[in-house]
């Protein structure tokens, strides 16, 4: 049942990152297309994430019990993979960054046409 | 097993349902549900670190921080 | 092996960054730190020792049984690699930067803090990008590239480079995730990250649809960020929307990681020749478009914008030939063409800082007004379109040369015809700008540009000039260094 968890989750990663597409896409807004990118990100985290996972494993965190109890080599039988989480960790923030510039973007060009709509701001130039 | 389906249920669910709002603010509000659902499934995925990133970043900055987006523009899409 | 000074290429930038952030609103502190530490961003390249450097100092090690990774010996730490090609690259990236915070801080009232640290933070992406042997630390950096030169071009403060930028970022942030998933994929696949490692490893694997779904998504990834086919009016938009100086920063950057990441992709998947002919094709096309869409335009800054795209398409021909020669006449090429599409670039900023405008209509007849800025101009103009004394001819001849060695002929005469459209649509700009009859310029009737030229400006143009000539001149002992660079890279594969 575990291994069905595995492969939905990585359904649902591609389903985000289509959807993020979309958005991006054929969303007039430019709050939605932010949105879209953002779920791009999540997706890709997502598949990260889920490669990482262990069916019936524990979480990769060492503490000081398991060495007092001398069970550290199962713990690394039995962890998750955590690299790709480290990964993830670095592209959450990375993301964040990205989301807070193309937010504060977003602002200073409603200031000038008092219009979120893309169409509306790339009217004029077509090239 | 029942719970990570409920939780994808959800991720799914409120990424096109924010996507589909006219109203902005409700928008940003249902894509901190979409974070949460996240930061969840991370944790259910085994990724403890990951989850407690994910679970400020995703529903209570980057939310917050389009919040402030729809506050300082308009709030319905035109 | 283990040289000190490697990381403070990447780590002194950002140091840099960070304490001129906080600099911010102290005009003079923002000036001496910024030139001060311009000095040690040019010096540490040229001082640093050839080597690898790996954090943590962590070795190799044999692979442990269990991991189930099918390598006899994997590396555990962040390696940074520095060789001759790091060097000169990460050299030309600081030349050019220099000129970028100087012009700022010698033009500009007041000095921005702020911009320059999105300069600093700009190379250090970069020159991680060149040296990381790891590839997700190229993707991390490669971000931190794409906010950093949004962040450069929003400086300017007009509506345009906001909108320039948010294209740039919306894409970006796309052409990361196309990045990231195809490092996850290979990742999944071998369980290593080291780019080394990972050529062992792939090597004669790369016919699973899984390695062949990575390679498009990393070769996505290339694409946007060296602006090729897809991208290349995003790439030109950013160009034409910035400040000269900084569209010169930007134009070197870009063809710096083109070359870099052109290089992880090759060593990857060397022997898979269907990546050399997608790359190849869409560096021709993007050639074509570049050099044709620079002849129609009517705005000085957006057809030497489009000249540039076209230019970096010509770098990309070479590299994905994949072949010795091919590989160091295209990193040759790169370097000049960054040298002397940035003298170009400067030429026209003062053009823009005098006239206030660069559109064809509106300029004209300033020959008599400016003398040494046209004969500085012409300069540029013969370098970027390979005329016999200057650089590019050199680089030019060799890629042509390559890519009859390499069994295409018909790539050397589109490498011909490109680089004649070249040559036409910058004469264009040339004619009408300097030569043509015009009253509108004497109507706004500025006199900076007939006499007073900044120093720095008119110093770095005459610099860059005499670079461009030397190397022409003299392409040996550069050409020679990054055929063997190209040389031992093919072996490897």
């Amino acid at each position: 049942m575990n291994v069905d968890v595995q492969l939905w989750s990585f359904v649902v990663a591609g389903l985000l990152v289509i959807i993020g597409l979309y958005a991006i896409a054929f969303m007039d807004n430019l709050v939605k297309k932010i949105i879209g990118v953002m779920l791009v990100g999540d997706g890709v985290n997502l598949v990260l994430i889920t490669e990482g996972f262990k069916p019936g494993g524990i979480v990769p965190i060492i503490s000081e019990k398991l060495f007092s109890s001398g069970a550290v080599g199962d713990f690394a039988n039995d962890a998750a993979y955590s690299l790709p989480f480290a990964l993830v960790l670095t592209n959450i923030v990375i993301g964040a960054s990205t989301l807070a510039v193309l937010l504060g973007i977003s602002i200073k060009l409603y200031q000038h046409y008092r219009s979120l709509s893309v169409a509306h701001i790339f009217q004029e130039d077509d090239a | 097993m029942i719970i990570e389906i409920a939780i994808l249920f959800v991720i799914v669910a409120s990424s096109i349902l924010a996507l589909v709002q006219r109203d902005l603010m409700r928008a940003v509000i249902i894509i901190g549900f979409q974070g949460l659902g996240l930061a969840l499934l991370y944790q259910r995925l085994l990724a403890a670190d990951v989850a407690i990133t994910q679970a400020i970043l995703g529903s209570a900055l980057i939310p917050g921080l389009m919040a402030i987006t729809v506050l300082k523009t308009r709030r319905y899409q035109e | 092996m283990n040289s000190e000074l490697i990381p403070l290429m990447v780590v002194f930038p950002l140091i840099s960054a960070i304490l001129l952030n906080l600099m911010h609103g102290k005009d003079r502190a923002v000036r001496v730190y910024g030139t001060l530490a311009m000095v040690v961003v040019i010096a540490v390249p040229l001082l640093a020792v050839y080597g690898n450097h790996l954090f943590g100092a962590h070795p190799a090690i044999d692979t442990p049984a269990e991991t189930g990774i099918a390598l006899g010996r994997i590396n555990l730490a962040i390696e940074y690699s520095f060789g001759f090609l790091q060097r000169a690259l990460i050299f030309l990236l600081a030349a050019i930067a220099t000129f970028a915070v100087l012009s700022h801080t010698s033009n500009e009232k007041r000095a921005s803090g702020v911009y320059l640290s999105m300069v600093m933070l700009s190379i250090a992406a970069v020159s991680a990008v060149v040296m990381a042997n790891d590839i997700f630390n190229m993707f991390v950096f490669l971000e931190i590239l794409t906010i950093s030169q949004a962040a450069m071009v929003v400086a300017k403060g007009d509506i345009g480079g906001y909108k320039a930028a948010l294209k740039y970022l919306i894409f970006g942030g796309v052409a990361g995730g196309a990045i990231l998933l195809g490092i996850a994929l290979l990742l999944g696949t071998f369980g290593v990250l080291n780019i080394t490692d990972l050529g062992n490893a792939l090597s004669g694997n790369t016919k699973s649809p899984i390695v062949l779904t990575a390679v498009g998504l990393l070769v996505i990834g290339w694409l946007f960020e060296s602006g090729l086919f897809p991208f290349h009016t995003i790439k030109s938009h950013i160009y034409s929307s910035a400040k000269a100086d900084v569209a010169a920063l930007l134009q070197t950057e870009t063809k710096i990681v083109l070359v870099a990441i052109a290089i992880i992709l090759l060593r990857l998947f060397g022997g898979l020749s269907n990546m050399s002919a997608v790359m190849v094709g869409l560096s021709v096309i993007t050639l074509a478009f570049g050099s044709v869409m620079a002849l129609v335009q009517t705005d000085f800054r957006r057809l030497l914008a489009f000249a540039a795209v076209g230019q970096a398409g010509l770098v990309g021909i070479g590299l994905s030939l994949g072949t010795p020669d091919g590989i160091a006449a295209s990193i040759f090429h790169a370097v000049n063409d960054a040298l002397a599409m940035s003298l170009l670039f400067v030429t026209v900023f003062v053009i823009y800082e005098g006239a206030k405008t660069t559109e064809f209509s509106r300029l004209g007849g300033l020959l008599t007004k400016a003398p040494r800025l046209a004969f500085l101009q012409i300069i540029g103009i013969m370098a970027v379109s390979g005329v016999p004394p200057f650089n590019a001819y050199q680089s030019e001849y060799r890629l042509i040369g390559a890519a009859f060695q390499a069994g295409y002929p018909e790539l050397g005469v589109v490498i011909i015809l490109g680089t004649i459209v070249t040559f036409v649509a910058l004469m264009k700009g040339f004619f009408l700008t300097f030569l043509k009859e015009s009253t509108a310029v004497a109507a706004i009737g500025r006199p900076q540009l007939s006499n007073a030229l900044p120093l720095v400006t008119f110093a770095t143009m005459v610099i860059l000039a005499l670079v461009c000539l030397g190397i022409g001149l003299h392409p040996g002992p550069l050409y020679d260094r990054f055929a063997d660079v190209a040389i031992t890279l093919t072996m490897g594969v």
